[in-house]
């Protein structure tokens, strides 16, 4: 019989091989951790974790936070915000060289605030500012590119199903990792331009400059924005200032999300139905990933691998910096391959076992794993907003990775920074009450 | 026949799925309205934990069929899409498969938990409310989640084998593609 930490790599392994075989990711997770479980325990063991699995991975009160967020997020998208948002944006920068594309990148970071998902951050953007670039003549590697990036920050601006779900597996604070993104979010939304910028002046034809907009037009684009900033200003500003729970603010985001598209005129009866589905796919989607998640976890307990990679990384003698260089690169391959989401739940586990055994803050690490992820959604084989944007764009993936390249340098240059100096991840939860 | 069969299937894990997200939606009023009540008149619902608890897992097993039907769970397609249409058929019928197999074990054991908890007289912590009433919709959820998952199964075998695709028009967008 193969030994436990063995079999936990085996298990690793057919759990990979599963999920590129089409086996759903939940799936996947769930048939390896049961076969695996028995395996070491038998068949009765298996089936007290199966018995408590799927109610443990809904039950507790902190993951009634992931449904309410879930909905905050697509009514948010229903709003109609994301016109708002683009339009002011696009009104103060429109007329620099890439200028649109800069709009559709701060546009993004600030639906972002009131969006954690990367992939509704992005369709939501797609749809507004990809007709207005091509219209002013955009190419489409840049335009295409521009919102693929830009939707990525809507799972490292707060609130982020991201976050969320690390913090449940690390029972980290989840307002702490939530502010912990502010910077970070920003730092990525200011590189992001660069990258515009640089591969403008490289090449002005992929985004040529738009007519300036009077100072009254300005004022006028601005109006709505306040919505958008009073909706992430009670989330987030209660949580910072402890006047409600994560899972309070959830819920008041929620209720917030869908005021704000009733008060627009945006909620007639498809869209309420389009954005009920929405919920319940996601929703239904995360929590049959967080039950896989939690059959496999169990199996990989029980392994012993935790430790067995623990003392393995001990004795290569490895400074702690080239065990984190490692597992970045690991997971920017990983993300390349397979869903952000299932990725974390797949790996964090040991993962996080390892980073904090080896001294590294947890909220730091949060925001590194979320970086990379922002990484792994935009490069190919699998970088869901890539497929995200086709879809929205009706436009062939060779022709949205080949605008992606900058962008990728941009975020890398961002994970660099964010290991050069921590604080700009810790800096802000550390002056949380 | 199949196909009435599928789209009536089809329509019921939808209004299913909308009974969940009205659950959250009520989990969201109470919840704004106790955080009100708490700030302004130093008023709070008892049992809101318990409540929450209760309307979230009703929600998450009425959503997760309609999951399994419209194939929203995330899975990674970049090597099956380049596959002929019937062998594509087959690995999706052989992925639906294994659902069938992880809800079932999931469906039995619970049941026997269930039962193992409701005969101890379990109750939840604050206002008493008995354990049965969560393990409900689990049990419901992750039956329903079984007969989505036979569905796709017997579409996409029916598919391998060279007949018409009898989804009809239940995807994850709602609509037929």
């Amino acid at each position: 019989m193969m030994q436990g930490p063995i079999l936990g790599v085996v298990g690793f392994a057919l759990c990979t091989l599963l999920i590129m075989l089409r086996i759903p990711v939940a799936i996947a997770m769930g048939v390896t951790g049961v076969a695996g479980y028995a395996l070491i325990n038998g068949w009765d063991s298996m089936g007290f974790i199966m018995g408590r699995s799927p109610f443990e991975s809904v039950f507790p009160i902190g993951l009634s936070i992931v449904p309410l967020f879930v909905m905050m997020g697509v009514f948010a998208a229903h709003a109609g915000l994301s016109r708002s948002l683009y339009n002011c944006v696009a009104a103060f920068i429109g007329h620099l060289r890439g200028g649109l594309a800069l709009a559709t990148i701060g546009a993004c970071a600030l639906f972002g605030a009131i969006c954690g998902s990367a992939i509704a951050t992005a369709a939501t953007m797609g749809r507004v500012a990809m007709p207005e670039m091509r219209r002013l003549g955009y190419h489409d590697s840049l335009a295409s590119a521009s919102v693929a990036a830009g939707g990525t920050l809507g799972v490292m601006i707060p609130p982020s199903i991201l976050f969320l779900i690390y913090g449940l597996m690390t029972e980290q604070s989840i307002g702490k990792l939530f502010t912990s993104g502010i910077l970070p979010g920003i730092l990525g939304t200011l590189l992001y331009m660069g990258a515009i910028w640089f591969a403008t002046s490289r090449n002005p034809a992929l985004g040529p400059a738009g007519p300036r907009v009077s100072w009254s037009e300005r004022v006028a684009a601005a109006r709505d924005v306040w919505k958008v900033l009073l909706l992430f200003g009670v989330v987030l500003g209660g949580m910072y200032w402890g006047w409600f729970s994560p899972t309070e603010a959830a819920a008041v985001g929620a209720f917030g999300a869908v005021l704000l598209a009733w008060l627009g005129g945006h909620l007639d009866r498809e869209r309420v139905a389009g954005a009920m589905r929405e919920t319940a796919l996601t929703t239904g989607m995360i929590f049959m990933i967080l039950i896989g998640a939690g059959v496999f976890n169990y199996f990989i307990d029980a392994t012993g691998m935790t430790d067995a990679i623990l003392d393995y990384v001990k004795t290569l003698g490895w400074n702690r910096w080239t065990v984190m260089f490692a597992l970045m690169v690991l997971y920017i391959i990983l993300g390349a391959l397979m869903d952000e989401l299932s990725m974390i739940l797949l790996t964090v586990g040991p993962v996080f076992k390892l980073i904090t055994g080896l001294g590294f803050d947890p909220i730091w690490f949060g925001v590194m794993l979320v970086t990379v992820c922002e990484i792994g959604m935009i490069v190919p084989p699998v970088g869901i907003n890539l497929f995200v944007i086709q879809g929205v764009a009706k436009l062939p993936l060779t022709t949205i990775v080949r605008g992606i390249l900058p962008f990728v340098v941009a975020d890398c240059i961002r994970l660099l920074l964010l290991a050069l100096f921590p604080a700009i991840a810790t800096w802000l939860p550390s002056r949380m009450g | 026949m199949l196909n009435a069969l599928y789209r009536g299937a089809g329509r019921f894990f939808r209004w299913c799925a909308y009974a969940g997200v009205s659950l959250l939606g009520i989990a969201t009023l109470l919840i704004v309205a106790d955080v009100l009540a708490r700030r302004s008149i130093q008023i709070t619902i008892p049992g809101l934990v318990d409540i929450t608890q209760l309307l979230v897992m009703g929600c998450v097993f009425l959503v997760i069929p309609y999951t399994f039907l419209t194939e929203a769970n995330v899975g990674v397609e970049f090597i099956t899409d380049r596959l002929p249409a019937r062998a594509r058929a087959w690995v999706m019928a052989v992925a639906a498969g294994s659902g069938v197999l992880f809800m079932a074990l999931a469906t039995w054991y619970s049941w026997k938990q269930a039962l193992l908890q409701t005969g101890q007289g379990d109750t939840s912590q604050t206002i008493g409310i008995p354990i049965v009433w969560y393990w409900g919709p689990l049990l419901a959820g992750s039956a329903l989640a079984i007969a989505a998952s036979v569905l796709l199964v017997l579409r996409y075998s029916i598919t391998a084998c060279g007949g018409s695709d009898i989804a009809g028009g239940e995807t994850a967008s709602g609509t037929k593609p």
